[in-house]
């Protein structure tokens, strides 16, 4: 073989031995019952939906592995850089108002040490202030309501003396029902703030 | 037609320049990738879209994405931002992050709630679609 031939086909199997990486992906356990992956390569999928279950990937023109069960062990040693970096959870929490009124229920006002808590520990933290009515009433009154309700929140976070990176305000009118009902009805789980602490 | 398609580009860009996720945690030296700049990260940091994630050697670092989306990576990992787009109002989703390698953790938000079919999860060989979902990966 000629030398120049050799270096070449040297270099597409060194190219080839490299471009080789394999790469393993474990479904997690997320405490809900919904919880599934597709793995995919050009040559095929897998769905894992129980936590610990694994594929191996190859490369792009193979199928991924079948499906392995890794132990919480062997999961917590091998990512266990990226697991103790991953941050707590953000929390959604929401805050009920009075008909037609800014004003919290009594039962979310005394939420709002709680909240407050939470927002601590996740320092530094944003906040989503999310603004919602229910259906009563046109829906341009309903959009300068939610974004009263949203106000009303924020300023009462900034009252509180917490370094909040960044809220952000919005409001959704009446345009986003947590329970579905047709319009100009009265529902009380629908006068809603929903806050995102994250 | 060609004027509309550049004012698209233009909001689209203006839309991707904003910021999409927060550091939350982090460890030794964490670097972001952007544009031509090497930014040097620390917590409170914000990261935005086409942002390339690179943990040193003992380094690691945690964020939250604005729909609740958090992934974390371990030492000697690098991570691309490709595409984020999080607009419940005009139910606009895209979600593009590639792993090129190393080690992460990927636990899903609202975006893979409300619209799963956005997030794309890539590795060098492939794909994992989500169907809200925490999962981790190595990519050797």
């Amino acid at each position: 073989m000629e030398p120049i031939v050799m270096i070449a086909w040297l270099g597409i199997l060194i190219a080839g031995m490299m471009s080789n990486p394999t790469t393993t992906v474990v479904l997690a356990d997320n405490g809900k019952a919904e919880n599934a992956i597709v793995v995919k390569t050009k040559k095929g999928s897998v769905v894992l939906d129980k936590p610990g279950s694994y594929v191996s990937l190859s490369s792009q023109n193979s199928a991924p592995s079948s499906v392995k069960v890794m132990t919480k062990e062997q999961i917590q040693s091998r990512f266990k850089g990226a697991i103790a970096s991953a941050p707590l959870k953000p929390i959604s929490v929401l805050l009920y108002f009075k008909n037609d009124s800014n004003e919290l229920t009594d039962e979310s006002k005394a939420k709002l040490p709680q909240i407050l808590k939470d927002i601590k520990d996740r320092m530094p933290c944003e906040v989503n202030i999310i603004g919602h009515t229910d259906t009563k009433g046109s829906a341009e009154h309903n959009v300068v309501l939610s974004l009263e309700r949203a106000n009303s929140v924020k300023e009462w976070i900034q009252s509180q003396s917490v370094d909040i990176l960044k809220l952000h305000v919005e409001s959704y009118g009446e345009s986003n029902l947590l329970v579905p009902t047709g319009d100009n009805v009265s529902e009380e789980k629908n006068r809603r703030v929903e806050l995102l602490i994250r | 037609m060609l004027r509309v398609s550049l004012l698209m580009l233009l909001f689209i860009s203006c839309l991707f320049s904003a910021d999409i996720a927060i550091v939350k945690k982090l460890d030794g030296e964490v670097f972001a990738k952007r544009k031509s700049e090497m930014v040097k990260l620390k917590i409170g940091d914000q990261l935005q879209v086409g942002d390339t994630l690179i943990t040193r050697l003992h380094s690691s670092i945690g964020v939250i994405f604005h729909d609740g989306t958090i992934v974390s990576l371990g030492e000697k990992s690098v991570l691309s931002i490709d595409q984020y787009l999080f607009k419940p109002v005009e139910k606009d989703y895209k979600f593009d992050i590639d792993l090129h390698k190393g080690v992460a953790s990927f636990e899903s938000g609202k975006i893979s709630e409300l619209s799963p079919q956005s997030v794309k999860f890539k590795v060098p060989e492939g794909t994992i679609g989500i169907r809200g979902t925490k999962f981790y990966v190595e990519v050797r």
